[in-house]
């Protein structure tokens, strides 16, 4: 059986898949996708937000939980119009997008809430990225 | 073991993929990959730009060959935030990619003047051997 990029590179490591549902309330920083360990590295090929009603000035960020969180995409959602976006996509290639090693992926939205309303989509996949020490972490790895 | 377009030119030749997370500071013409001889030439596949905070009139990327004289291939300057004002700005050059001048490097900048866009670039491609090797005085370097 053969696979495409995406697919591909997803089956060689550790895939995720995740699909949120973006409801208007409030989101402080929540895993989407937890690290398997602090020797993984998440790495996110594909983010799609798909907004269904629109809210002016709410926004979606999707970061690292380091501690100084590094954002790799955000959206800060307009009044519905005319060239208004209701989807975005964030394709960031087959090999995706690194995080921090060992970081968790985390999402925020609507602050303050009643914001906007959607369907978050993020795909992926996790590789070892560090030495493992088996007689300390080989049951965490 | 199979790939699609993208991975297959990478994994012919010699693929690379790089992260950079852009700041509000100025950043001059830095290297991003070293060619890896005057005999080699670097491809680029794709650019994804995803701006996280906006700055008017700034540049958030500008991707370009190290020559004299550089040259460009992507380059985007912010705007406000508004409608039609994209979060997320792709250049896809297709899985052959886009060659910059043999021998060249490929560099960077960003935030030119400073109070620029914060954002995440994520840029893959590879490189590939073009010109003749002397064996005898450059075998080591190529």
């Amino acid at each position: 059986m053969s696979f495409g990029d995406y697919l591909q590179i997803q089956r060689e490591n550790k895939a995720f898949q995740v699909d949120i549902a973006i409801t208007g309330a409030e989101v402080l920083a929540t895993h989407a996708k937890t690290v398997r360990s602090a020797n993984h590295t998440l790495y996110v090929q594909r983010i799609v937000l798909s907004i269904t009603t629109h809210v002016a000035t709410f926004s979606l960020t999707v970061q690292d939980d380091a501690n100084t969180p590094v954002p790799i995409a955000k959206r800060t959602d307009l009044a519905g119009a005319a060239g208004v976006p209701d989807v975005i996509e964030w394709n960031f290639g087959p090999r995706g997008t690194a995080l921090t090693a060992g970081k968790n992926l985390d999402y925020l939205a609507n602050a303050g809430g009643s914001g906007f309303v959607g369907r978050l989509h993020i795909e992926g996949y996790e590789k070892q990225s560090a030495t493992v020490n088996l007689g300390t972490a080989a049951s965490a790895n | 073991m199979s790939f699609g377009d993208y991975l297959q030119l990478q994994r012919e030749n010699i693929g690379f993929a790089y992260d950079i997370q852009t700041t509000a500071n100025q950043l001059t013409t830095t290297v991003l990959r070293a060619v890896r001889s005057t005999k080699h030439r670097i491809y680029v596949q794709r650019i994804v730009c995803s701006i996280i905070t906006h700055a008017n009139a700034k540049v958030a990327i500008t991707v370009q060959s190290s020559n004299a004289t550089p040259v460009v291939i992507a380059s985007h300057t912010d705007l406000t935030a508004a409608a039609g004002v994209p979060d997320v700005v792709v250049w896809d050059f297709g899985p052959l990619g886009t060659p910059i001048a043999l021998g060249e490097s490929l560099n960077y900048l960003y935030s030119t003047g400073g109070s620029g866009p914060v954002c995440r670039v994520h840029i893959e491609g590879y490189e590939k051997l073009e010109a003749t090797i002397n064996l005898t005085t450059a075998a080591g370097s190529n």
